[in-house]
């Protein structure tokens, strides 16, 4: 007897400790950046409907039913879900909105007519961080459940559960009286207490003593605590489906799972499909087994007709309706893997593993689905594309991008290798290769920082260095041939070798990796003349962050991933401010990226800069490595700025230059998702100045091959050039021709 | 007349030796007073006036991600750090306004004006 109650004592503090304690590990949940409409905006009519795809909503008629839209050519109608951002809730509301020239014309509130100044469309969710029993769950309290869900629940599982003490013993009479003579399990004797008791603490293990500890347990719940907390735990504990190897828990979940809606919004007919589901989730699988589903759900609705608890019309209804499962959203394993291992690192600084994989956070990430849908697919086809093109073998080429935000340095968008999907190696992140001539805009702005200009003379010329270790390097021009004196713009945009080289040895290596950290570029670099070829490996996010600063002007902001993290109820949590930080002259960056839009019009990117709109303004530079084994692109739009490495993970050759592959794809992408057209982005305190290509002074009409350049007023140089002095010297001789 | 004709054309050809043109036309950037920038700030200097500058400043970068550009954003950005006393922040945000005011003469001397009394404070301090 005093074991008995010792067990029971025992079974009492297991009972408490677990439903007092945190019941479950709950995922965190990352979401997209959350769309904003306002009038003006720049959107294509087609990626507003992929955006409305993407979270889920619903094609209707009319739009007007919550998480639903309508499209007619360039106009449509959203009912906007009500949605906790940080800065507040965006409300539920029908909106109505025209698209021209693409260009958002008008935004109204359908119901009112009232015109919109700013509105919210609720982000996407594209990731969950699960605990490694991959239990997935989204909690929910009885208040946001249909009522007819919970009436139903209990028809069909419990109907004793108002009045019984955790153990229905005329229920399990019964059961056992029809099961011995249908000779086979038809009807289960358990309350939804025992079940929660089963799922919650026990297991599914068909002995003694698990059924008398569930019996006990389930009564000394019920002894413990409230009807009303015992069913709110069920309806999130109990197992709805499987989506791989993440199990869908509770009903909140799994009424996105099936039908992408939160549970408040389910229909009779969806309400009486997850109680049908309930009974054998596999069994019944709504996807799997359409008949099975709609045969069990039929007959719900019949027993929920019977028992009164919809009406004739609305057994009807419900009966006739298809199940209406959404396609099944790629939420769990995260549809953008690559961007998902982005936010673990960054939020890693902050938070536990553990709390990420338990504590129900939900992570507003600076993601932009447009733009990563783009990039995704303009990687994946260029680089089937070039396979076939240039000959190199199936499947081996790889690829890596990265796309952020100017202004904010937001991380919209990353690519870690040609199969989009694949939770794996992340070469966006993690691959490390040498980077070539993407540092030499680091050599140049050093440079330009200084004494130097866009006109100033830089010898292209064959140079060799002994090294401190006897060695002597002796670098090259791509086109193996030199130069000469040529004008540090062109030096730039066509990337010569000798010219960076003899440059930099000029200006130390001290003052180029200066440069380089000054960037952003974190890791430890060697003072070795080399590293002006790039000869250093590293990630495409490196060259992305330093890019970024020279898109941004010279101010450095660390690229990131997250905004903010909320919890589990929406309760702000974390905000990651913007922080910025100027580390050089903007005028100076602003020669710089002159010269990398040069660079793409008409150095190394020309070739592909044909088919860009003149309109759309960019700029970048190429890098190649030796044997041609990489291929970089990096540069700048207006809105964006971007890093494309392609090569073979094996490090093999893969016949690219810069400019034949990774260009390619960066200028496809940018053309694309570029939204601000023919902004030059120069400082104002610029200005231009015609000068003589062959010494860099400055030029006249009267100079044959001449070009206007951008100067920090005040630093052109005064003397002119040959060929203008001879048209001053025949301004002179007409002058005197006057007096003779 | 012919002599006065080639002196003419003689002071048109030395003023063009050199040729100077400014690349980037200093524009006076007009603050729109309507737009999703114009709302969210003025929903940032009503969450200010009500004590909360953590949500003003939220509010007001969420306009400065809509407008990259629109320098006015980004020197509320840094009113609302020198208000916040984070002097860091503030002068950081106040020169990136002024990278992008791109010839308003008014906005820079604010910016200019806000830098100065950042560096005075920083003395005393």
């Amino acid at each position: 007897m005093i074991a008995l109650t010792s067990y029971v004592l025992y079974l009492d503090h297991v009972v408490q400790k677990k439903f007092e304690g945190k019941r479950w590990a709950v995922p965190s949940r990352v979401y997209a950046r959350a769309l904003e409409l306002y009038p003006d905006k720049f959107i294509h009519a087609d990626d507003l409907h992929s955006e409305l795809k993407l979270i889920g909503y619903q094609r209707s008629s009319d739009g007007l039913t919550a998480g639903s839209y309508m499209r007619r050519g360039n106009q449509f109608v959203i009912s906007v879900r009500a949605f906790q951002h940080w800065d507040g809730q965006e409300p539920s509301r029908s909106i109505k909105l025209e698209i021209n020239g693409n260009y958002l014309s008008h935004l109204i509130d359908a119901s009112t007519g009232e015109a919109l100044s700013l509105i919210r469309l609720e982000p996407m969710q594209i990731g969950t961080i699960y605990p490694s029993h991959k239990e997935d769950r989204v909690l929910v309290q009885l208040e946001e459940l249909p009522p007819l869900l919970l009436a139903a629940l209990l028809a069909i599982e419990d109907r004793k559960f108002a009045i019984h003490h955790g153990i229905d013993w005329r229920g399990i009479v019964r059961a056992a009286w029809v099961n011995l003579r249908a000779g086979h399990v038809v009807q289960g004797g358990s309350t939804l207490t025992q079940q929660l008791v089963k799922n919650f603490y026990l297991n599914n293990e068909r002995t003694l003593i698990r059924k008398f500890n569930e019996a006990i347990m389930s009564s000394l719940l019920e002894l413990r605590y409230e009807k009303r907390e015992i069913l709110e735990a069920y309806v999130n504990e109990v197992y709805l489906g499987q989506d791989g190897v993440r199990a869908i828990h509770g009903f909140g979940l799994a009424s996105e799972f099936y039908f992408n809606k939160p549970a408040r919004e389910l229909t009779p007919s969806e309400v009486a499909l997850l109680v049908a589901v309930l009974r054998g989730p596999t069994y019944y699988d709504p996807r799997r087994h359409t008949d099975r589903a709609l045969k069990r759900r039929n007959q719900i609705l019949d027993k929920l007709y019977h028992d009164n608890l919809i009406d004739q019309k609305q057994a009807l209804k419900a009966k006739q309706s298809p199940l209406n499962i959404a396609p099944k959203p790629n939420r769990g394993h995260g549809l953008y893997p690559a961007f998902i291992e982005l936010v673990k690192r960054d939020l890693k600084k902050d938070y536990r593993e553990d709390d990420l994989m338990s504590e129900g956070l939900r992570i507003f990430s600076t993601l932009d689905p447009m733009v990563q849908e783009v990039t995704e697919k303009e990687t994946t086809q260029w680089i089937k594309r070039l396979e076939k093109s240039r000959g190199i073998t199936s499947d081996t080429l790889q690829g890596g991008v990265v796309i952020t935000r100017v202004g904010s340095a937001e991380v919209v968008a990353v690519v870690g290798g040609r199969n989009v999907r694949f939770e794996g190696f992340n070469r966006a992140l993690d691959i490390q290769r040498p980077v070539g001539s993407l540092l030499k805009p680091a050599l140049y702005l050093s440079a330009l920082s200084k004494k130097y200009t866009l006109a100033s003379l830089v010898d292209d010329k064959a140079i060799q260095i002994t090294m401190r270790d006897g060695q002597v390097w002796i670098p090259e021009n791509y086109d193996q041939t030199t130069h000469g004196s040529v004008l540090l713009v062109d030096a730039l945009s066509h990337s010569y070798n000798l010219a960076a080289v003899n440059l930099g040895m000029k200006l130390g290596i001290d003052e180029f990796v200066q440069t380089l950290h000054g960037l952003g570029i974190e890791k430890k670099l060697p003072y070795y003349p080399s590293l002006l070829l790039g000869a250093i490996e590293m990630a495409p996010i490196d060259m992305a962050q330093m890019y970024q600063t020279l898109a941004d002007g010279g101010f450095y902001t660390r690229l990131r991933s997250v905004r903010e993290v909320l919890t589990q109820k929406g309760v702000p949590l974390q905000r990651y401010s913007l922080d910025t930080e100027q580390r050089f002259d903007s005028d100076a960056v602003s020669l710089v990226n002159y010269g990398l839009r040069e660079a793409f019009r008409h150095g190394t990117g020309q070739h592909v800069a044909a088919r860009v709109p003149e309109n759309v303004v960019l700029a970048g530079k190429t890098g190649t490595t030796d044997e041609l084994r990489d291929s970089w692109f990096a540069g700048f739009g207006q809105d964006f700025s971007g890093v494309v490495w392609l090569g073979g993970d094996n490090n093999q050759t893969m016949g690219l230059t810069g400019s034949s592959g990774a260009l390619q794809v960066w200028a496809d992408i940018m053309v694309k998702i570029s939204q601000t057209k023919s902004d030059a982005s120069l400082t104002s305190n610029i200005e231009s100045i015609l000068i003589d290509r062959k010494t860099g002074l400055r030029a006249d009409q009267s100079c044959l091959d001449t070009e206007l350049l951008p100067f920090i007023i005040g630093t052109a140089p005064d003397e002119r050039a040959p060929c203008a002095n001879k048209g001053v010297k025949k301004a002179w001789d007409k002058f005197r021709g006057l007096f003779q | 007349m012919k002599k006065c004709y080639s002196m003419v054309v003689l002071i048109l050809m030395l003023g063009g030796c050199s040729v100077t043109g400014s690349m980037q036309q200093p524009v006076d950037v007009e603050i729109k007073n309507t737009g999703p920038t114009q709302v969210l700030l003025a929903q940032a200097a009503a969450k200010e006036k009500q004590g909360d500058r953590s949500e003003a400043i939220a509010l007001t970068e969420r306009a400065v991600r809509i407008e990259p550009r629109n320098a006015y954003a980004w020197h509320r950005l840094a009113k609302l750090y020198l208000l916040s006393k984070n002097l860091k922040k503030a002068e950081q945000f106040a020169r990136r306004s002024n990278q992008l005011a791109r010839g308003n003469q008014k906005l820079m001397r604010d910016n200019q004006q806000l830098i100065e009394e950042i560096k005075a404070s920083q003395q005393v301090f």
